[in-house]
């Protein structure tokens, strides 16, 4: 994962647990987009040949954001903050997703590999917030 | 890219961040070994 992230110019911020952060600046998004294809096809492969009924679990978010080296008195690291991070959080995937905001930073050539998908809709209560 | 990681003070941009998962296999109730996890990263 280091590799596919890094050659792309992006940067892996953290692994937390079984999970990892990573970050591309707004110039390297169609080569962030392109790295991060390859990085589920390659979990995905991964997995099976290991007889893992399962895919890696990807999801993508644009927008504004806090960051820099940032930590405690004794120890400081890039780290990225704000809404755009949180969102990419609890996005929902089953494989990769991008949001809308990252799908239109993409060029002309790099949106050709995605489609538009659209959850299940679900029905809530009148007064909550949607 | 590269003043944005080595700026000392908390620095506002725009970028795209990514989560990954990399045991969603957990979720079909299989185990697998963690140091073979760690050769994924």
């Amino acid at each position: 994962m280091g590799d596919r992230i890094e050659n792309a110019g992006g940067k892996v911020v953290k692994f937390m647990g079984d999970s990892a952060l990573l970050f591309f600046s707004a110039d390297r998004v169609d080569e962030g987009v392109e790295a991060l294809i390859a990085l589920q096809e390659e979990g995905d492969a991964w997995l099976h040949d290991r007889g893992f009924a399962s895919r890696q679990i990807i999801k993508a978010h644009f927008g504004s954001l806090c960051c820099g080296l940032i930590g405690t008195r004794t120890e400081k690291r890039f780290d990225v903050f704000g809404q755009t991070v949180c969102i990419a959080a609890t996005m929902r995937s089953d494989g990769l997703a991008l949001s809308a905001q990252a799908f239109r930073k993409l060029s002309p050539a790099t949106r050709k590999a995605f489609k538009k998908h659209t959850p299940p809709v679900t029905y809530i209560p009148i007064g909550q917030r949607h | 890219m590269e003043d944005l990681l080595n700026s000392k003070e908390p620095t506002g941009a725009e970028a795209l961040v990514a989560f990954t998962d990399l045991t969603g296999f957990y979720r079909s109730s299989q185990k697998l070994p963690d140091h073979d996890l760690l050769t994924m990263l």
